[in-house]
């Protein structure tokens, strides 16, 4: 074999344009700007930050943002503190009523619970004025026996009760709770 | 531009779609466009407004593209124009040149919470800070983003000749700064 023919390429594979030409130039480029300019800058980046990002710029633009903690319902109405509400008024009322009705006479100057006017009794409980917590309402509330589907004219569509519940409570507190 | 690509621009251009798309363009471009834009302003809280502004710009403009480049490249040309446009902006409030900013900059870095380089490293940045603007963005898209030549040239309406004349020159800049 002839030497000029030694290095010839017969086996069908090619190289780019100037591959050999600009070989040296490349590789002595890469030896020398390794050994002198470090690759790392240096620079760092808050804890999370990247995490945080289409968030915020979401926010911004669609006003909307995606890891929202609450849930709503419904937009306009929060119907589970209206029914907290409406079902603490409507037990104090029958409370209320049954003391008076089976108790002694204790209004001496005169005072009667059917002067009282409907609004000041629902800002007293909408004030918080009223000490009971959920546990006493729950408590009465057996004892009376109310129906509450006949006394909320609230319409709550089964599909949005079902994607509340799987949305604020966590299986996995449900099996920690089991255990 | 691949399939892929294609469909994401469609589906940012569709009123029924684009915030799902932008998630999506803001999840796979955000640390490649975030750290080319550090390089150039240096201070993490200018980065992430120049990032958030860029991003935004995209989406504004995303009916304008007309995807005779990559997606990719358009994006990152239009972070490079938003943080020189930040830079000549800041330095103008100044009352200074963009130069003398670019080294005021650096300076901070010394004590700035998310730098953590070592002396070399600083020294890099102040060598960096010397070059004229044009050279810099080469060096760090050569340098530090590993870019191809071509790339760049879509990129920053260069030819690769003279892109590769600039990152040469920067590199002995650079390497002449470091080791005196």
């Amino acid at each position: 074999m002839k030497n000029n023919e030694l290095h010839n390429n017969n086996t069908g594979f090619n190289t780019p344009k100037e591959y050999f030409n600009s070989f040296e130039d490349r590789l002595f480029e890469r030896m020398n700007t390794k050994s002198v300019i470090p690759k790392e800058t240096g620079f760092q980046t808050p804890d999370a930050y990247f995490d945080s990002l289409e968030d915020s710029l979401s926010k911004e633009l669609f006003g909307t943002e995606e890891t929202s903690k609450v849930i709503p319902l419904q937009r306009k109405r929060d119907y589970l503190k209206y029914i907290s509400f409406s079902a603490a008024a409507c037990i104090l009322l029958f409370v209320a009523i049954n003391l008076i009705n089976i108790g002694p006479d204790i209004n001496p100057d005169g005072l009667a619970f059917e002067k009282i006017e409907d609004s000041e009794i629902n800002e007293f409980i909408e004030n918080d004025l009223i000490a009971l917590n959920n546990y006493d309402l729950v408590d009465v509330y057996e004892e009376e026996n109310v129906d509450i589907t006949t006394t909320f004219e609230v319409d709550l569509d089964e599909t949005d009760t079902i994607d509340y519940i799987e949305n604020t409570i966590d299986p996995y507190d449900l099996l920690t709770e089991q255990q | 531009m691949n399939v892929l690509e294609t469909s994401l621009i469609d589906d940012l251009k569709n009123p029924q779609t684009q915030e799902k798309a932008f998630r999506q363009l803001v999840s796979s471009y955000k640390e490649r466009l975030y750290w080319h834009i550090r390089r150039m302003v240096t201070s993490h809280d200018d980065a992430d407004d120049v990032l958030q502004n860029t991003f935004i710009k995209v989406f504004r403009s995303i009916h304008n593209f007309k995807g005779d480049s990559k997606l990719y490249s358009w994006m990152y040309r239009i972070a490079t124009n938003e943080s020189i446009t930040f830079i000549n902006q800041r330095a103008k409030k100044a009352g200074i040149s963009s130069e003398e900013l670019q080294e005021q900059l650096v300076n901070n870095l010394t004590a700035d919470v998310y730098f953590e380089g070592d002396e070399i490293q600083l020294k890099l940045q102040k060598a960096i800070a010397t070059l004229p603007q044009k050279q810099q963005i080469v060096f760090n898209m050569k340098y530090f983003d590993d870019l191809k030549y071509n790339e760049m040239s879509e990129i920053l309406d260069t030819s690769v000749g003279a892109l590769k004349a600039s990152y040469h020159h920067a590199v002995k800049k650079i390497e002449t700064f470091l080791t005196d």
